[in-house]
Formats: C-alpha cells, sequence, structure tokens
C-alpha cells in the first residue's frame, strides 16, 4: 500500500468554534476525524492528530485565563506535507510552557504534543493560539 | 453530573472483587464517572478493582491521570488495581508518555 501520493495539493480547511465546556474536546476529536476520513488520511496520522487536538483543547478548556463563555477557536489547514492544526483561546498570556509529565495534576498533554507532533507551537497573548503540525506525506 | 451518550461503564460484583468495563471515549468529560464509579465499587466494598480498558475506542491524558491517580490511591489505601489493556490505538497515550509500564497492566479477555 502506498501513502506517497494521492493526498489532496490544495488546502482544505477547517474553522469550528467550540463552546467552552468538558464537551469540547469530544466535538473536535469529531470534526477531525471528519476531515480525516475526507482526506482518506493514513490511520495511524488520523489517530495522532485526534489524540493531539482533544489534548490542545482540554488544555485551553482547563487552563485558558480567558472569560469561562469565551469559545475556543479549531481550525485546521492540510497541504501536500502535513496537517496543522491550531487552538485558539480567548486567554490572556496563557502559557502552557514546559510542565513535568511525573506531576499528577497535569502536563501530559503538551508532553503528547511535544514527543508526537512533528512541529508545535505557541503564539501567547489575547488571543492565546496553540498550534502543532504532523507530517503527512513521504516515507 | 453530565450525561454524555458517548460513554459508558458497567460494573459487576463478584466477592471482593468489582470489574469495570468501559465503553466509549474517556476524556475530561467522562474521567469523573470512571472515578465515581471506582469509588463506589470500593464501597461496595471491593477488594480488588479491575478495570477493562479493552473496549474504549478513544482514551487521552486524562485518561492516563486518571489510572495514575488510582494506582497511587490504591498502594496508599490497601486495595488492588488491575488494568486490562486496550488494543492499538488507545493504548497509544500509555505507551508515547512511557506510563504503560509503571501502571498495573494486565492481559486477558475480560473473564479472568
Amino acid at each position: 500500500m502506498s501513502h506517497t501520493s494521492g493526498y489532496p495539493q490544495q488546502q482544505t480547511e477547517l474553522e469550528l468554534s467550540l463552546e467552552r465546556d468538558v464537551e469540547a474536546p469530544r466535538v473536535a476529536r469529531a470534526a477531525v476525524t471528519g476531515l480525516c476520513r475526507e482526506l482518506e488520511l493514513e490511520g495511524s496520522v488520523c489517530q495522532t492528530l485526534v489524540l493531539l487536538v482533544s489534548e490542545v483543547v482540554s488544555n485551553a478548556v482547563l487552563h485558558s485565563a480567558g472569560p469561562h463563555d469565551a469559545p475556543i477557536g479549531l481550525s485546521a489547514s492540510v497541504g501536500a506535507d502535513a496537517v496543522r492544526i491550531t487552538v485558539t483561546d480567548a486567554g490572556e498570556g496563557f502559557i502552557p510552557g514546559e510542565r513535568d509529565p511525573g506531576r499528577i495534576d497535569g502536563g501530559y498533554g503538551l508532553f503528547l504534543l511535544s514527543k508526537a507532533s512533528s512541529r508545535w507551537g505557541v503564539e501567547a497573548g489575547a488571543p492565546t493560539s496553540v498550534w502543532f503540525e504532523l507530517d503527512v506525506a513521504g516515507q | 453530573m453530565i450525561q454524555t451518550s458517548h460513554f459508558r461503564v458497567r460494573t459487576s460484583h463478584e466477592r471482593d472483587e468489582a470489574r469495570l468495563r468501559l465503553e466509549g471515549e474517556l476524556d475530561i468529560a467522562t474521567a469523573p464517572r470512571v472515578e465515581a464509579a471506582v469509588r463506589e465499587a470500593l464501597a461496595a466494598p471491593a477488594r480488588r478493582v479491575v478495570i477493562d480498558l479493552a473496549p474504549l475506542a478513544f482514551v487521552d491524558s486524562s485518561g492516563l491521570r486518571l489510572f495514575i491517580l488510582l494506582a497511587e490511591r490504591s498502594r496508599a489505601e490497601g486495595w488492588e488495581l488491575a488494568l486490562l489493556r486496550p488494543g492499538e490505538p488507545t493504548i497509544a497515550v500509555f505507551r508515547i508518555t512511557g506510563a504503560e509500564q509503571n501502571l498495573p497492566f494486565i492481559d486477558g479477555d475480560g473473564s479472568g
């Protein structure tokens, strides 16, 4: 089975506004799963995308310094080589930072991001964005 | 408590063992329901809690955090915790973080 070709060359966009509550990660996962199907992404890539989007959205729900009624933005752009997902919250100065993954109360989400994504980053401010990319083409 | 349709905990008791079968997606919305079910099982009172992760469709780090917490609690309180290992891809969150070695995973078909 070849995974090296067949990915769309054009950018495909997903734009969603999620209510900031504990259901938001599930809604985000469903949206990304739909995108995966639409793009016929490889199963393992899709599973990693779904896991990481769940982590980043959960972080925004639980730890954003923004108002509780401010929505969380989810966007995905798909290029020939990588899928990029951005999660934006209204928080001001929310810095995920390095957390100790051994801590019981958190930190695993960003630890997973650093382990399983191809690239990731934070644009701190108001709003604050956390983005990650996963390479999809080539072997 | 928030009721979510994408998750279910089925509990069965035999002597001092409680078996919790988790179905659906384990995340920040549903992890508290597992913690509550474990608390109820211990009040039953069970001395050994077996949590079957195999039927789960999804687990993220909120599940990981929960099982680490339960493993610590079992050691502190003197009861036994066992986790029936899930398949791919739900094991991923435990594998990527290296937590798989530190949690009381067992293999089995859920009948043991």
